[in-house]
Order: C-alpha cells, then sequence, then structure tokens
C-alpha cells in the first residue's frame, strides 16, 4: 500500500482514500464481509471529496459544454 | 521506513496505553530494553531466526520499570506474530476471538475496539488512524489483528432475560458485602421490573430496545398508577431498577446504548411515609401492662428496644453479641455490618440503652438469633400482632413506625441537626468526619424522650378525637 497520510492526518484526501478502498477491499476479500461499512464509509467520503472537488466540479462542467479541450488548448 | 511506520514509531512514544504489566519477553542488554522471543516450533518453516531479538529503542535508564519498553514489545509481538500466521499461510484463520481479547489487541495498537458499523462511522482522523495502522506490515493479513482494528467482533448480545445475572457480575464487589436475605431481596425487586417489561415488550437484546418499547412499558405503569392500583413511586422505582441495570452493563460491555428511558419517570404521589408512633399511644397501648405479654418474647424485646434507640428493625434484630454492651459505663448497642451491609454508611453508630430497652436488650445479650438477617419476618410477625391486638394506631402504622416516633420526639430536643441524624444513622449527603458524638452526649438527650410505662404524656389531638369518637 502506497504511504497514507501522516498520523496528524484530520482530513480525508483523494490519495489516502484510494489507498484506504484498496486496504479495506483486500480485507474484506480476506476476511470476510463483516468489514463492509468501511467499504461503505470510504466509497462515501471519495465521492463527497470528487462531488465537492471545485476542480473536479469545473472539469466536469466544461467536460458537458464540450469545451474541456478547446481551453486546454489556450 | 513509511510515513505510517514513521507516524506509528511517534505514536509509541506519545500516546499512552493502558497501564499494564511488564512484558516477560523484555530483557536488559548493554542498558537498552531488548524484545526476545523464542521461535514458535510451528513457524520453524517461515521463521530463520531461532532467538528473535529486537530492541525496543529504550534505554533502561530513562525506562526503569519498563513500562513504555513493555508496550513496544507487545506491539513488536503482535506484528512478528501476524507476519509468522501470514507467511504460514495462516492468514485467512478465522478470527475466533472474544471481545476482551480484541479490546486487548486494540489496546496494545493504542486504539479503542469499537465494532466494525461504529468504528467506520467516526471522525475522519479516526478512520485514518486506524486504517493507517492496519497498514503497518503484514497485520492485514492476520484476522485476529483486522478483527481488532476494524472491528470484526461483534459485541455480546444481552438479552433482558439475562440482564440480572450480568448485573449481578458487574456488583459482585457491593453484594460480596451482602447477607444472604439482602442479596435475595436486592435480587427480587430486579426479577420483578425485568419479568414486567418482559411481558410488555417481550425478551429483547438490550440494545435493541427503541423509545417506543420504553413508552409502552410506562403506558402500562401511568395506567396502573391512574387506576389506584400502584403510586408513581413505584412505577419510578421499577424504571430505576432497570436504567440502573442497563446502565452498569453497558459500562461493563462497553455498549453504547440509547437512553430510551430518559425523561420518563412517572409525577404523582411518592410513596407515603409511615406515621410516626406518638408518645401516647406508645406509652397507653403498647406499654400498658399486659398489651404485648402474648408476644413472642424476642420480637416483644426488639420492638421495646426501637421504642427508645429509634433503630431499625434490621438494625436490632441483627445485632452480634460483640456489638452489645451491657456492662459499660453507658450500656449501649453498636450498629455494624456483621455479614451483611448497612443501609448508608451512616448507619454505623453507637446508641445509649436506656429504661425498658436496655431492660430488653439485657434479656437477649446476644441478640436475637431467631430473626437474623431475616427482617421481612421479623416486621410481619409484629405487624401481624399488632393488628390482632389492637395496638395499631391507625391501619397505616407498622413497627417501624416506632422510628418514625422517636425521630419526631428528637425534633422537640435542643438536639443539633447532626446530632439528631447521627442518633437516626440518616444519610446527610455530607463528607463523615471524626468519631461523631460521644455516647454521653447522646445518653443526654436520648433519657429526655425515653418512653416507660405509666409516664404522663400529653394525648395528641389526633388520638384524643379518635378516642371520644368511639
Amino acid at each position: 500500500m502506497t504511504p497514507m497520510a501522516p498520523r496528524s492526518a484530520s482530513r480525508f484526501t483523494e490519495e489516502w482514500l484510494l489507498s484506504a478502498i484498496s486496504l479495506v477491499s483486500e480485507v474484506i476479500v480476506q476476511h470476510g464481509p463483516q468489514y463492509g461499512p468501511w467499504l461503505d464509509r470510504l466509497e462515501h467520503e471519495l465521492g463527497e471529496l470528487k462531488k465537492n472537488d471545485p476542480v473536479a466540479r469545473a472539469r466536469r462542467h466544461l467536460a458537458a459544454a464540450g469545451r474541456l479541450g478547446c481551453r486546454t488548448q489556450e | 521506513m513509511s510515513t505510517i511506520e514513521e507516524a506509528l514509531q511517534g505514536s509509541r512514544h506519545q500516546r499512552r496505553a493502558p497501564a499494564a504489566v511488564r512484558s516477560r519477553r523484555l530483557t536488559n542488554r548493554d542498558g537498552v530494553w531488548y524484545f526476545v522471543r523464542r521461535r514458535p516450533p510451528k513457524f520453524a518453516t517461515v521463521e530463520p531466526r531461532i532467538n528473535i531479538r529486537i530492541s525496543t529503542g529504550i534505554r533502561v535508564a530513562h525506562d526503569r520499570s519498563a513500562v513504555k519498553a513493555s508496550r513496544i514489545a507487545r506491539e513488536i509481538d503482535l506484528d512478528l506474530e501476524a507476519g509468522w500466521q501470514f507467511a504460514a499461510g495462516a492468514g485467512t484463520r478465522k478470527a475466533l476471538l472474544d471481545v476482551e481479547e480484541a479490546r486487548r489487541r486494540a489496546n496494545t495498537l493504542h486504539l479503542d475496539y469499537k465494532p466494525a458499523e461504529i468504528a467506520a462511522q467516526e471522525s475522519a482522523e479516526q478512520i485514518i488512524r486506524r486504517l493507517d495502522v492496519l497498514a503497518v506490515g503484514a497485520r492485514r493479513h492476520d484476522g485476529a489483528t483486522v478483527a481488532a482494528v476494524l472491528g470484526g467482533v461483534p459485541l455480546p448480545q444481552i438479552m433482558l432475560s439475562g440482564l440480572v445475572g450480568e448485573f449481578e457480575v458487574a456488583k459482585k464487589t457491593t453484594l460480596a458485602r451482602f447477607s444472604k436475605n439482602q442479596r435475595r431481596k436486592w435480587r427480587n425487586g430486579k426479577l420483578r421490573a425485568i419479568a414486567r417489561l418482559t411481558e410488555i415488550i417481550g425478551d429483547k437484546a438490550i440494545d435493541r430496545i427503541s423509545r417506543d418499547d420504553a413508552l409502552l412499558f410506562m403506558d402500562h405503569w401511568a395506567e396502573r398508577v391512574v387506576d389506584g392500583q400502584v403510586v408513581a413511586e413505584t412505577a419510578n422505582r421499577n424504571l430505576t431498577h432497570i436504567t440502573g441495570m442497563l446502565t452498569a452493563v453497558a459500562r461493563r460491555h462497553r455498549l453504547q446504548l440509547e437512553p430510551v428511558f430518559t425523561g420518563l419517570r412517572l409525577e404523582g404521589e411518592g410513596s407515603r411515609p409511615r406515621p410516626p408512633f406518638s408518645a401516647w399511644w406508645i406509652v397507653n397501648r403498647l406499654l400498658a401492662p399486659g398489651r404485648l405479654d402474648a408476644m413472642n418474647a424476642e420480637e416483644r424485646a426488639a420492638l421495646l428496644v426501637m421504642i427508645n434507640t429509634g433503630a431499625r428493625p434490621s438494625e436490632i434484630i441483627n445485632l452480634r453479641a460483640a456489638h452489645i454492651h451491657l456492662e459499660s459505663n453507658i450500656p449501649h448497642i453498636q450498629v455494624r455490618p456483621d455479614e451483611r451491609v448497612l443501609k448508608t454508611e451512616f448507619s454505623w453508630r453507637d446508641i445509649p440503652l436506656v429504661g425498658i430497652s436496655l431492660e430488653a436488650m439485657r434479656q437477649f445479650p446476644d441478640g436475637f438469633p431467631r430473626y437474623r438477617d431475616n427482617g421481612d419476618a421479623f416486621s410481619a410477625a409484629v405487624n401481624k400482632f399488632l393488628e390482632e391486638h389492637g395496638l395499631r394506631e391507625s391501619e397505616r402504622h407498622t413497627a417501624y413506625s416506632l422510628r418514625h416516633g422517636f425521630k419526631d420526639r428528637l425534633r422537640e430536643t435542643a438536639a443539633t441537626d447532626e446530632l439528631k441524624d447521627e442518633l437516626m444513622g440518616h444519610d446527610t449527603k455530607k463528607p463523615k468526619y471524626g468519631d461523631g458524638h460521644g455516647l454521653h452526649l447522646k445518653l443526654k438527650i436520648i433519657e429526655k424522650i425515653a418512653l416507660a410505662p405509666g409516664m404522663r404524656v400529653d394525648r395528641p389531638d389526633r388520638v384524643r378525637q379518635e378516642v371520644t369518637d368511639l
């Protein structure tokens, strides 16, 4: 697993969440579905993060408008 | 070393783990605490080292009692086990550990044990902390470690039918001081409360009791109160039994229970205090010649001791010879917890004996074996006698009313409130300092209020009216 956030981290980052989802998925496959709530929470947090990230939102808007390539070239 | 491991190394030094005994796997090597362990035979194929020695990094001079070093040693041990299990292909072994073991393992890793559905709802910081801990080494492959960190062991399910038993375990140190009869009475009240609750909502797991269940239970009691079958205090006492048990058992098992019974106490009439026997009634009825002759000698003596000591019936019938001082300068009894608990710590007191109470006690210098630890039988026998011989001042008077009568007479003296409380053995809710008032002072007060056959006392208006009505 790639290094996660330092111990003092109190906010999720996309990188950390992806690593954590990978860890928990491994745990569920190996040890059972009782750890499902962890995957639910991490997927939810990742969804929230993506939903609220202004850059991601801006990209979505541009993609929807078909202008992403044009703007990027500029 | 990865960021996570660095963080963990830091945490080893910064976080406080629960106090524990020194690890048996520590040794002092050149002034440094070392973890040492011999390879378990079953892992010979996966562990080349026969004797494993790992430095904890803690100097003995800095940690003479090995508190920090023990904490690190337990962590190293846990990681070694996890690594061996994984390497031996036993990584998927079922985490057959109980909650206590899961807690112990979680604590070793500086975490609290919480079941998955609760742990996964914690703050971002807590989530990050748990998963970072699990990401170290081969921990993720060890079912027991995963269960401890991520909450894979369900908390025990305690049914209402088992609640009293669980509560007894939670209160075992308190119960150890109870007499057999005290324990029986203590238990019965709680069993009755639970029986009533299960009659209404069924035998449920305690963490499945809902607010609706609680409302249903209290609706049942409210109806009984409205119908006049019970007073509100009876219902509230049942509620107290139940909430007390739920709180204690939840604490013991670290269960998070919703406070479903909060705010449901019924308002209404509390228990009606027993009326006091008036001095007139005691002198002219109870102590009138021949009125108690048909009474069993032990019952009569205990009743007479009550009159001028104001002691509780249970305190008198449980007196032992060692606490009855008839030859002392001031004859007195000592209320002490003899193989039973006293009602409160304030019950512990010495009471001088005078007049009829002294004479009665002289007849039973060893106490009252017939009724020892059987206060219910004593009260039932005495109350029956009083009833059958027309010696109750009203229908609501019982033997206990003698204690209330004593208190009433005390009120008329110049004794300080503190001395009155001490004589009665009342819980003042204040810290108890010193040895209390001496026997001389107590004797002076008791002599003023002691009653004796034939003495002149005013008839209270209430009794005067009833006698006129006859």
